[in-house]
């Protein structure tokens, strides 16, 4: 009767029967295999982490006032199936588990006069159904320069069962319409958290 | 003789003659072999960290590109070669994949300024984030960060990185110093 070592690799022990022993070598080494293919599987998952990074061009008017979840037009990089504008242009989810490094880079319009914009990361897991994780904010001062830049950056937890949508919402208080314009948005795993791998 | 599906691990199956020590020894020498192949492929984290004190003098104009002294850490071949002698202001990452960076500086308070801009650039701009400053000096050291993502192609030729201050100083003096900054990058995912 084989035993097996603590990572199940199997062995034959010094009672089991002589017959047996061409059979036990394909367990032991099959086992071997096991564990060594698991091991390289692991580290390539550590060296392409699920990331994704989207961005956009094209102006996106945000109103006085309103929240605007900005539009995505190109998927730059997506090695997790992490997003698909085809169907949804405002998102990235987070689909396996794991502790995720979000964040964008913003350009909007600028406007005359003293105002305040904000760029808002928001998490569709979080309490209440969105969590204002993380808020960069900037201000227009005059028309000079050409843009205003806004960089959040948060971190966000997915459990790997339920799917996190995280987006990005821009508002401003300015007394007309400004324009998101250059901008990109970008997600990286950088921890397994609790469990897994 | 059989091997196993994945690893190739030779055993001896049912007809073979029985040679226990020999099949042991086969069996032992492939899976060393085939560990140490893995074992290989687990490097450092690929990162670069380039800082300095030394104060930068900036008043030439209105934009600057920042200037690093030290290279702190250059882990897992992450520079190319002609990338990595100091002080420098622009870096080539060396591994195609998609990459994190993040630049701060530290700056005095200056009067008469409206905005400061510190962007992450490389053929084309990758991230920018933008300050309001405090138009008095009742306070001292400002600093700004910027962190953005981009696929660099590691060629070794291209695709730099480098980070630029910009503001609207209205020149109450005419050189400013910028002081404590970092550039830093590592590779999130290989391409």
């Amino acid at each position: 009767m084989p035993a097996n070592t603590p990572l199940g690799i199997s062995y034959p022990l010094y009672s089991d029967a002589i017959s047996t022993t061409q059979a036990q070598f394909q367990d032991m080494a099959t086992d071997m295999d096991t564990l060594v293919q698991q091991l390289e599987d692991r580290l390539t998952a550590a060296s392409t982490r699920p990331t994704c990074k989207l961005s956009g061009i094209a102006n996106q008017l945000v109103a006085p006032a309103t929240n605007v979840t900005v539009v995505w037009a190109a998927e730059d990089f997506d090695n997790d199936n992490m997003a698909n504008i085809g169907v949804n242009a405002t998102r990235i989810q987070l689909i396996d588990q794991g502790i995720y490094l979000v964040g964008a880079s913003i350009a909007l319009s600028n406007t005359l006069g003293t105002y305040g914009v904000s760029a808002t990361i928001v998490n569709s897991a979080g309490v209440g159904g969105g969590v204002q994780t993380m808020r960069g904010v900037s201000s227009n001062l005059d028309t000079t320069p050409g843009q205003t830049y806004i960089n959040p950056q948060s971190m966000v937890y997915a459990d790997g069962i339920t799917t996190v949508d995280v987006t990005v919402v821009v508002r401003q208080n300015s007394a007309a319409g400004i324009n998101i314009q250059d901008r990109n948005f970008w997600a990286t795993k950088v921890s397994n958290g609790g469990g897994g791998f | 003789m059989g091997v196993t599906p994945n690893r190739g691990y030779p055993y001896p199956d049912p007809s073979s003659p029985m040679r226990i020590t020999e099949d042991l020894q086969a069996l032992a020498e492939a899976y060393d072999a085939d560990l140490k192949s893995v074992q290989d492929t687990v490097q450092q984290r690929v990162m670069f960290r380039a800082t300095a004190s030394a104060r930068q003098a900036y008043g030439a104009g209105a934009t600057a590109t920042v200037s690093y002294d030290v290279l702190e850490e250059n882990n897992g071949g992450a520079l190319a070669a002609g990338s990595t002698s100091m002080p420098r202001d622009t870096f080539i990452p060396n591994i195609h994949g998609m990459w994190m960076f993040t630049a701060t500086v530290s700056y005095p308070q200056w009067l008469n300024i409206g905005w400061v801009s510190l962007e992450l650039y490389s053929t084309f701009l990758v991230a920018s984030a933008k300050a309001t400053e405090m138009p008095n000096n009742a306070d001292g050291n400002r600093t700004i960060s910027v962190t953005g993502m981009q696929e660099m192609t590691g060629t070794g030729t291209g695709n730099s990185i480098r980070a630029i201050l910009t503001t609207n100083v209205a020149g109450t003096r005419s050189v400013f110093p910028l002081f404590s900054r970092s550039l830093t990058g590592f590779l999130v995912a290989r391409i």
